[in-house]
Formats: structure tokens, sequence, C-alpha cells
């Protein structure tokens, strides 16, 4: 009995640190300048990050955590916590990740995989390119884990065509899942639909009064990142992961020999792509007007409706606990601004740099880019920027392009396993280790952060004024 | 009489599977082989679920699967099990008690179970002997100081640490006798080993003082007479002097350590480790933990 107590204590240590460390801040005289709710808000938000990063309660309870604290600690009536838990953004999550299932049952991998392998041809090369420049290009749309849960069975039957021998084909291996995880990683910043965390930046800066983003007007600040960021990222891959093969003729033959079995597109399948194709018309050119949570929904209606789909497969996939828990991370960001704990967060982290942040601009969004870069290698990308986005929106210069930065970086998670739903996805296959990530991740980061401030600086301003 | 063993991968696993294969042999007990996986982080998740989904419309299994199928040919080549049975189908898995389990063609009865587990090793291991009956369980490492000190404290059966193992040294055994209760079920096992394994025990009794209490002088002559009785090749020595240190230049890196897991207080063993979790820290060869 001890000893199972004491076992629970030993898994629980992160719960029980979270409450207590709580427990004396919210009986410690409240500092000034500050709301007793803004002060309980930073509370309750330090017990939830300490909660997703050490995973010491599954992700539903720290949903139904968030909801309980802002009531309990006067943060918000319970009638106002209720709504703020449902939003287009908690719609276009919930939308995504049943899309996704939807979209992966209906066998385009193969259809996917002769697309490639007809453009690239048989060089190791070429292949790492084409495994790359499609995951980036659909990602944009479709959605990090969307894309790479499709890619990566032909990338490793592909490695198993090379050769049985692990140790002759580790090299490889790595580099086509770095360059479907990388590709995905850069597509993902490239346009709404392609993460979570860039609907619920859209949702925040509209719903403080900001900006009304567009799914195009995404489009015309991501994009031309996206495709400046793409050779150099490609590049890096390409040195920093050196296969001893050069060409895959044999490989290549047996893969496509595979894939051809599977004959001719169907009509299910047609009717697939119609209906993305479909969804993806209504993002650009509707979603400004009904939001892009209802026309994920409608999308996944109509792959329902049309029996592409069984109800019973998407209830059983799709994580309904994280859907809950971003939605209760988006309603601890609205009170962290209602409250003006937000403000007041960044106050004080700015006052550490004295007037440097008004005299050299740039410094301000290093510093931004910087600490989500850090913050999502360590806590996931969406979650931060839920959590973080209404802190960086008010550091001090123009919100807008604060907000989109935070969004873009939050897609940065090339250095740890955590950091991106492309990375826990390659990394689950056992062939690419944490070292690895670090390899090329480290180099990588340090660049894009470079480009994306550049974008800021040089770019996104011309944007702001013209759009 | 089952024994469990614990492995992680192809490459770092052989030795860990070569002897806790050999021991099942010499103690004809069943074995049961679990791969230990990281679960992925529950925010990425879905992706995972998904491409494992799509990787098996293309019979590509999951990483453990692939495991355990390299462990069931070894226990083939070492004929642990019969080398004529056919191989295991990868996709006949049966979900159980929060674990998979692989169903093996079973022409020796269930005389080895293959098992699939994500999760904290501790946390997983916990669960798999507290789900089945076992006496030991076979680990590889054991230098990570905080998973040892919780396998030790909370996996509730004896324990080898496969620690810095040669296949090609002829091991002898080092036990250490004390007043601790588990003592007698050291020297019981120790005895079993040196039987099968048809090498020699050298005995240690070490006091922090050069006295010797009657505990100490007590569990060392029911030791010898134990040892006297199996038959078994020995030798038995009292020395004064720090018991891990002691334990730890005794046994070198050919002498694999046969010490009785600790019986003290949960809450003492929680906050500072005990002897023998010290000695698994610092010793450079495979060391088992009675229970």
């Amino acid at each position: 009995m001890l000893r199972a107590f004491l076992y629970w204590v030993s898994q629980k240590r992160w719960l029980l640190i979270a409450a207590v460390i709580a427990t004396i801040f919210y009986h410690s005289p409240y500092p000034d300048g500050i709301s007793a709710a803004g002060y309980r808000s930073i509370i309750l938000m330090f017990i939830v990050v300490v909660l997703i990063v050490s995973e010491a309660v599954p992700l539903p309870a720290i949903a139904l955590l968030i909801a309980v604290l802002q009531v309990v600690f006067a943060i918000a009536e319970p009638s106002e916590v209720a709504q703020s838990y449902m939003s287009d953004s908690v719609f276009f999550i919930m939308g995504s990740l049943m899309l996704a299932v939807a979209i992966v049952r209906q066998g385009l991998d193969a259809r996917l995989t002769l697309i490639i392998l007809s453009l690239t041809g048989n060089g190791v090369k070429a292949i790492m390119w084409g495994f790359f420049l499609i995951s980036m290009l659909l990602t944009s749309f479709m959605g990090e884990h969307t894309i790479v849960a499709m890619l990566l069975p032909v990338v490793l039957t592909l490695v198993r065509y090379t050769s049985d021998d692990a140790d002759e084909v580790k090299e490889l291996g790595k580099l086509f899942l770095f360059a479907i995880a990388y590709g995905s990683i850069l597509g993902s910043f490239g346009t709404p639909s392609g993460g979570a965390r860039n609907a619920i930046m859209i949702e925040y800066l509209s719903d403080f009064g900001l900006a009304k983003i567009s799914y195009a007007a995404w489009m015309a600040y991501t994009y031309p990142l996206m495709l400046v960021m793409a050779p150099f990222a490609g590049f890096m891959l390409s040195r920093s992961f050196k296969p001893s093969q050069v060409r895959l003729d044999s490989a290549v033959e047996k893969l496509r020999a595979q894939v051809g079995d599977t004959g001719k597109l169907n009509g299910q399948q047609m009717l697939s792509i119609f209906f993305f194709v479909l969804i993806f018309l209504a993002w650009i050119f509707m979603s400004d007007r009904i939001g892009i949570g209802i026309i994920a929904l409608a999308g996944v209606f109509l792959y329902l409706a049309a029996g592409l789909v069984e109800w019973q497969e998407i209830n059983s996939r799709t994580n309904w606990g994280v859907v809950l828990l971003y939605a209760g991370a988006i309603s601890l960001g609205l009170q962290l601004k209602n409250t003006g704990a937000a403000l007041w967060l960044t106050t004080h982290l700015l006052s550490v740099f004295g007037t440097l942040l008004d005299q050299v601009e740039a410094l301000r969004y290093v510093l931004v880019g910087v600490l989500t870069t850090v913050v999502v290698n360590i806590m996931s990308p969406s979650a931060s920027v839920a959590v973080l986005g209404p802190i960086f929106i008010n550091f001090g210069g123009d919100p807008v392009l604060l907000g989109m930065e935070t969004a873009v970086a939050s897609a940065f998670g090339f250095m740890t396993v955590v950091g991106s739903a492309a990375g826990m996805i390659i990394a689950s296959t056992g062939i690419i280790g944490s070292k690895d990530f670090l390899r090329v991740g480290i180099k990588f980061t340090i660049l894009a952060n470079v480009l994306l401030i550049l974008a800021i600086m040089f770019y996104w301003p011309f944007l702001r004024s013209a759009l | 009489m089952q024994f469990l063993v614990a492995i992680r991968s192809t490459i770092y696993s052989a030795r860990t599977l070569e002897i806790a294969t050999s021991l099942a042999k010499g103690f004809k007990a069943d074995l049961s082989v679990v791969y230990v996986g990281d679960q992925p982080k529950e925010l990425l998740s879905e992706g995972v679920h998904l491409s494992r989904d799509a990787m098996l419309n293309w019979q590509i299994h999951h990483p453990g699967v692939e495991v355990l199928r390299w462990a069931y040919k070894c226990m083939q080549e070492s004929e642990f099990i019969d080398p004529e049975i056919e191989e295991f189908d990868p996709t006949d898995l049966v979900e159980d008690a929060g674990r998979i389990r692989v169903v093996v063609p079973q022409a020796d009865g269930e005389k080895v179970r293959l098992i699939l587990r994500e999760g904290e090793t501790v946390d997983q291991l916990k669960k798999e002997t507290e789900y089945r009956d076992y006496i030991l369980t076979v680990v590889g490492g054991g230098s990570r100081k905080r998973l040892a000190r919780r396998l030790v404290q909370f996996v509730d059966t004896s324990l080898l640490f496969v620690k810095n193992y040669d296949p090609d040294l002829n091991y002898k055994l080092l036990l250490c006798v004390d007043d601790s209760g588990a003592t007698r079920r050291a020297v019981s096992f120790a005895a079993r080993v040196a039987y099968f394994l048809q090498t020699e025990i050298k005995a240690v009794t070490v006091s922090k003082t050069k006295k010797f209490g009657p505990g100490y002088t007590a569990a060392a002559n029911w030791a010898q007479r134990y040892l006297d009785k199996t038959g078994v090749s020995y030798t038995h020595e009292f020395i004064s002097g720090d018991p891990v240190k002691t334990f730890v230049e005794r046994a070198g890196s050919d002498h694999i350590i046969v010490i009785g897991k600790s019986l003290s207080s949960p809450i003492a063993n929680f906050l500072r480790s005990s002897k023998p979790a010290e000695t698994l820290l610092k010793a450079n060869t495979p060391v088992v933990l009675v229970k």
C-alpha cells in the first residue's frame, strides 16, 4: 500500500510540484499593476504548461482543469468559460483531425508515389527533393500529419526494397524521413489550413480587434517565406545525411510495380480528391465570411454523406482529447488577454531590456522568434501558440506582425521529437533518434529564424500597408 | 516458473536476450519477451496512429513487432524453442490488459510469450509484472541512475541487470551474504545458477566495522551449510570495509553479482538509495537483485 502510494507520487511528481507552487503563489501577496483575476490566470497558465510538458495527467484532464480553475479562481463566470471553449478555430482543429482520418483511408498514397517517382526518376537526391517538395506543397493545404502519414509507408518501403541490411540503408532512411518531415513542417505555416496554430492566431487577431486575415492574405505573408526556406532546408538535409547509394533503380522499379498493381483511380478516390479541391477553394474564397473551421466541418460532412468514411472510423481514430485540450488552451489564452495578464507579463518581460528594444526594433522580433522556438521544441506547436499568442501580440511592436511571427516560428520544431507532429511520426519508426533531430535541427532553426526576421523587417511591412 | 525479459532493439538487446534465454533454459522457466517502446506524446499521437494504420496496408509493422520477430528467431537459433516451428504472423496480434500480445505458434505450450508495450519503462514493466506472476525480470543496462533505482524499488520481482555482459567470459558468481531478509533467497538463487553454469561462487560477508555481528555470522553459516548441501564449488570470506565498494572491486568485470533486494522500508528506499541499488549503479558487471 505504502509502496503503491510512493509509486503514485513518483509518477505524478510534476502534478504535485505544480500544485504546491501554484498554492504558494495563490496565497502570496499579489503584485501591483495586475488584477486578482489576471494574476490567477498566470498561475493557471503555469499549471497548464507544466502538465502539458510533463504529461502527468491525460490531456482531457488538463482541459477540464482549465475550465474548473477558471471558475474556482474567479477568473471568469461559468457561462463565459463555457462559451470560450468553442470557437471557429476549435471547429477547425476538430474538422482537420477528422478530415485527416477520412483522407488517409482513401489509399491515395499509392497515387502520390507514382506522381513523385514519375517526376524524380531513380536518383537518391532527386527522390529526396521529390518527397520534400511534394510534402511541403500538400501539407500547406492538408495539414502535417495527413501527408506524413501517407508518405511514411512509401519511404519505408523504398528503403526496405533498397536493402534488408538496416545499417546499409540507415542514412538513406534518415534522409528520406527528414525530407518528408521538413517538407511538411515548412508547408504547415504556408496557409491557415496547414496547421491548427495558424487558425488559432487568425482568431486571436480577429477577436482582439487587430486584423482580419483572410486565407489569401495569410498565404501572401507566409508562402514566399516558405518557398525561400525550402532550398536551404533541402540543401542542409542532403549535406547532413549522406547515404552510400546514388541511384535506387531496382528499389524504385519494385515500388513502381507494387503501386502499379493498384490499378487506375477508382470513383471513390476521384470523389475524395474532388471534395478536397472543393474544401480548398472554399477556404480560399469563403473562409473570411463563414470561417475556416465551418468549412472543415462541411468537408467532413461531405465525406460522411458520400460514404467515403464511416463515422465509427472517424470516432475511433480522432483524438478528442486533443480537441478538448486546444479548446481549453484557447479559452485560457483569451482570459490572459481579457484579464490584462498578458499585457502585464509582457510589460515586465520588456522592462528587463529597458529601452534597448525601442532602439533596435529587430531585437523585439528576434526575442519573440527565439522564445517561441524554444517553447515549441518543448511543448508542441499549437498549444504554444494558444498560450503564448496573447502574450507575444502585446510585445510592443506591430501586434499583427508579432502574431504572425509567433504562428510561423511555432512551426520551427526542428530540434526535438516533440517539436512537431511530423517529427513525432518519423521518430515512431525507430529509425530516427533524438540526436538526428539535433544534427540538422540546430543549424536550420537558426537559419529559419534569420529568414523570418528578414521577412518581418523587409517584406511583411509592405504587405501590412498593401493588404 | 516464469521469467520476463525486456528488450528494446535488435542492436542493444542481443546480450540481454541471450542471458535471459540461457537462464530460462537452466531454470526450465517460461519466458515472456516484452518490447517497451516510447509512447508518442499524446498531443501529437493522432498522426502516429494514422501513419501506423497506413503502414499496415503496406505490410510494414510496428517497430516493436519487428524487434519481437528478431527475438523469436534468436530463441529458435539458441534452440530455446523448436527451430522447426514456423515463424509467427506479425499481423496476428491480440490486445489485452493495455498491452499487445503477438500470437505465437504454440508447439511448446506457453513457453514463450511476445508482448508489445508502449510507455515509460518502469511503469510498463511494473504493469507487466503485476499482470503475470514473474519470478525474475531481466533488463539491459543499469547505469542510468533514476531508471535503475525506480526499477529496483517498484518492480516487484527479482531483477537481473545485464550490464557490460561479455558472452565470451566464463563468469563466476559473487554472492553477497549479510543479515538482510533476502539473503537466503539470494543464496539459493546463486546455487542454482552456479549449478547450471557449472561455475563457482565467491561468497563475501562485508561489515563496515571490524566486528561481525551475530546476524552476519548466522547468515554466513546458513549460506555455507546450504551451499555444502547443493554441492556447488564455493569460497567464503569475511571482509571489513565499505560493502558497496568491496562488492564492486571483488566482482571486477568477470563476476555476476548476486545480492538480496533491500527489504528496508519503502520510504527509506524512496528517499535514499539502498545498498543493492548502489552496488548495481557502481558495478561494471551483471547484477542480480534477488527478491
